[in-house]
């Protein structure tokens, strides 16, 4: 007797593409899980969500967004909740830059990080969906900028307790989770993801507007499939599903 | 015939000024002796009375200092929990003049701060803002680092302040008796041991408060001789008196010898002035009106007139009566009322003297 599928809700921004791409490649390896993709560029629209309790929906109000849903994915505005076992917030919170030690103590840090989080758009998300679900949701930033030069400004250990802390001290007892970007696609000096994970993307160079003809760049910001299908298997990992090879 | 009286203005008589007018009609009750810009830096220090002046010129986009801003994300509920924008810098209330002149003392160079940090727990306290970090500081380094942070953004804000505002608050003090530096709060109360031997009570006479404030105002005229002051005494009751009284008669010593500390200052220097705020709230005319139900809390209302009559005089009516931006004059709906209620719950401000309350008699401190 085979599974019962393992749904996934994705919402997101542009970000959302490296997770399009990467689990075409994945796919195979998981009969039995979906993702339902809810993509639009931006995340100003995430605003726009606004939950039904009774019905244990999520809607989109914007009526521009749900024709976009339609016409890339064949969803409508409405997301209902029930359906699936997991929601995803992709691709709006550009990580923080961390407190200046010398001027702040480590427990007004944590609380900014926790600030932070909070006035995120993802987070208020999270909320909205919280209104109508119990639904667990994952929370995954944007991945560092790409470079060959990684900055040694931070480091990766005080990332990895960041993210620690916020699912400790303000997601874990609401049944959510800050993914922390996966660790082989960082730099180990310092924080930036390898170029491996990016090179592949492009995207028009918007300064060029001398030679006439539109020239291409290496997207160092979205990142390629390679990073997409990289976070998508340490998902279901977190989630215990393994892939079929395994299984 | 004419005599001296006969000149003077409708405000130098009782009746005319005062008992044939409405309450809220009492009005012309301050002349700046110097002119206050919108454009003016000022500073606010003090008791915490000092909070609202704080408050209210920012809300109407006066130049208040923020000489140790909060972190970027932090919202006015995490500002107030740990400290921020209550006063010019990360001090905690300064009840006395005694406090005030520790912390210029440190600031301007002329004292080193003691080296005294509190450990409870495993955490660690400022014996000298002893709430100032809500469950301590993780370690003793940690406590004089950000107490060094305070000193230097004080310092750097002595030396650009146009308007220097401090509310007196207290006559009542604890000291080190063997290194002879002060404590705001009595230790034992919001952190700490308290100690006989070491802890030493002091109900400070009007020579010591003024000879302090004088000390205190003359180290800052060093570093900034054109800083000017704004003096005003808190209308907030002792919440406690260590000196045997009743706290009512302790109360009223307190406040005399404070009231006539900041008129001697005003009356002897054209830098100094005196914002009767205290007048405003306490005076028999407004029949404790302005206070809330536990008769020492002062109400908004109360704030409200307080500050108002201080932007009248200062010529800023009209921006006292703007509204705040981001409080449009709708009609509430219940999650509009609700963020208001939040607002007010955040409008009440810290005062660690109600440590003291909650460690009295019917505090059950220890449960």
């Amino acid at each position: 007797m085979g599974m019962s599928k393992f749904n996934i809700c994705l919402i997101g921004t542009s970000h959302t593409a490296c997770f399009r791409t990467g689990w075409r490649n994945v796919l195979a390896d998981y009969p039995d899980v979906s993702i339902s993709f809810y993509p639009y560029p931006g995340a100003d629209y995430f605003h726009e969500f606004r939950a039904d309790p009774e019905a244990g929906i999520l809607r989109m109000e914007n009526e521009n967004v749900r024709k976009h849903y339609e016409k890339i994915s064949g969803h409508g505005g409405e997301i209902d909740l029930a359906r699936f076992d997991l929601c995803l917030i992709v691709g709006e919170i550009i990580w923080w830059n961390g407190y200046d030690r010398r001027r702040f103590s480590e427990q007004v840090g944590h609380a900014a990080l926790f600030a932070f989080i909070r006035e995120t758009r993802s987070y208020k998300l999270f909320h909205e969906i919280r209104k109508a679900s119990a639904l667990e949701v994952f929370i995954s930033h944007i991945p560092f900028t790409s470079s060959r030069r990684p900055s040694l400004r931070r480091n990766v250990g005080s990332y990895l307790a960041e993210v620690d802390l916020v699912n400790e001290g303000l997601l874990k007892s609401q049944n959510a989770r800050l993914l922390q970007q996966p660790e082989p696609t960082i730099h180990t000096s310092g924080l930036c993801t390898k170029l491996e994970y990016a090179v592949g993307r492009r995207v028009k160079n918007p300064d060029d507007t001398t030679s006439g003809r539109p020239s291409v760049l290496d997207d160092l910001w979205h990142m390629n499939e390679r990073f997409g299908e990289v976070q998508l298997r340490e998902i279901l990992e977190a989630k215990d599903i393994p892939p079929r090879a395994e299984s | 015939m004419s005599n001296p009286y006969s000149e003077l203005p409708a405000t130098a008589f009782w009746k005319t000024a005062v008992a044939d007018r409405e309450m809220l009609e009492i009005s012309d009750l301050w002349t700046p002796k110097f002119p206050i810009h919108k454009n003016n830096q000022v500073a606010t220090f003090g008791s915490c009375f000092a909070q609202h002046f704080g408050r209210r010129l920012r809300e109407r986009h006066f130049k208040w200092m923020d000489g140790e801003p909060a972190p970027e994300a932090f919202g006015d509920e995490d500002k107030r929990k740990f400290g921020y924008q209550l006063f010019s810098a990360r001090t905690g209330n300064i009840y006395t003049t005694s406090l005030l002149k520790q912390w210029v003392s440190w600031a301007v160079g002329e004292r080193m701060p003691p080296e005294e940090v509190w450990e409870k727990d495993g955490r660690f306290y400022d014996p000298f803002r002893p709430t100032i970090e809500p469950g301590g500081f993780a370690t003793a380094g940690e406590v004089v680092r950000s107490r060094d942070v305070t000193i230097d953004a004080l310092r750097s804000l002595i030396e650009n302040t146009d308007l220097f505002v401090f509310t007196l608050g207290l006559t009542e003090s604890w000291f080190n008796a063997r290194q002879n530096y002060e404590y705001p709060l009595c230790p034992g109360t919001a952190a700490g041991d308290f100690d006989p031997k070491i802890h030493r009570f002091e109900a400070q006479s009007f020579e010591t408060v003024n000879k302090n404030l004088q000390d205190a105002m003359a180290m800052i005229h060093a570093a900034n001789d054109q800083a000017r002051f704004l003096l005003t005494v808190s209308p907030v009751p002792l919440t406690a008196t260590n000196t045997g009284k009743h706290v009512l008669v302790a109360t009223s010593a307190s406040k005399a010898i404070l009231r006539a500390v900041a008129e001697t200052a005003a009356t002897d220097y054209q830098f100094v002035d005196y914002f009767p705020s205290y007048e405003i709230i306490n005076s028999p005319p407004f029949k404790g009106a302005f206070f809330k139900p536990n008769l020492r809390s002062v109400s908004d209302e109360g704030v409200d007139f307080v500050m108002g009559s201080f932007f009248k005089a200062i010529g800023a009516e009209d921006m006292a009566d703007e509204p705040i931006k981001d409080e449009p004059p709708v009609k509430l709906n219940k999650a509009r009322a609700a963020v208001l209620a939040r607002k007010e719950e955040l409008d009440a401000l810290i005062c660690e003297e109600e440590l003291l309350a909650a460690f009295g008699p019917d505090g059950h401190g220890d449960e």
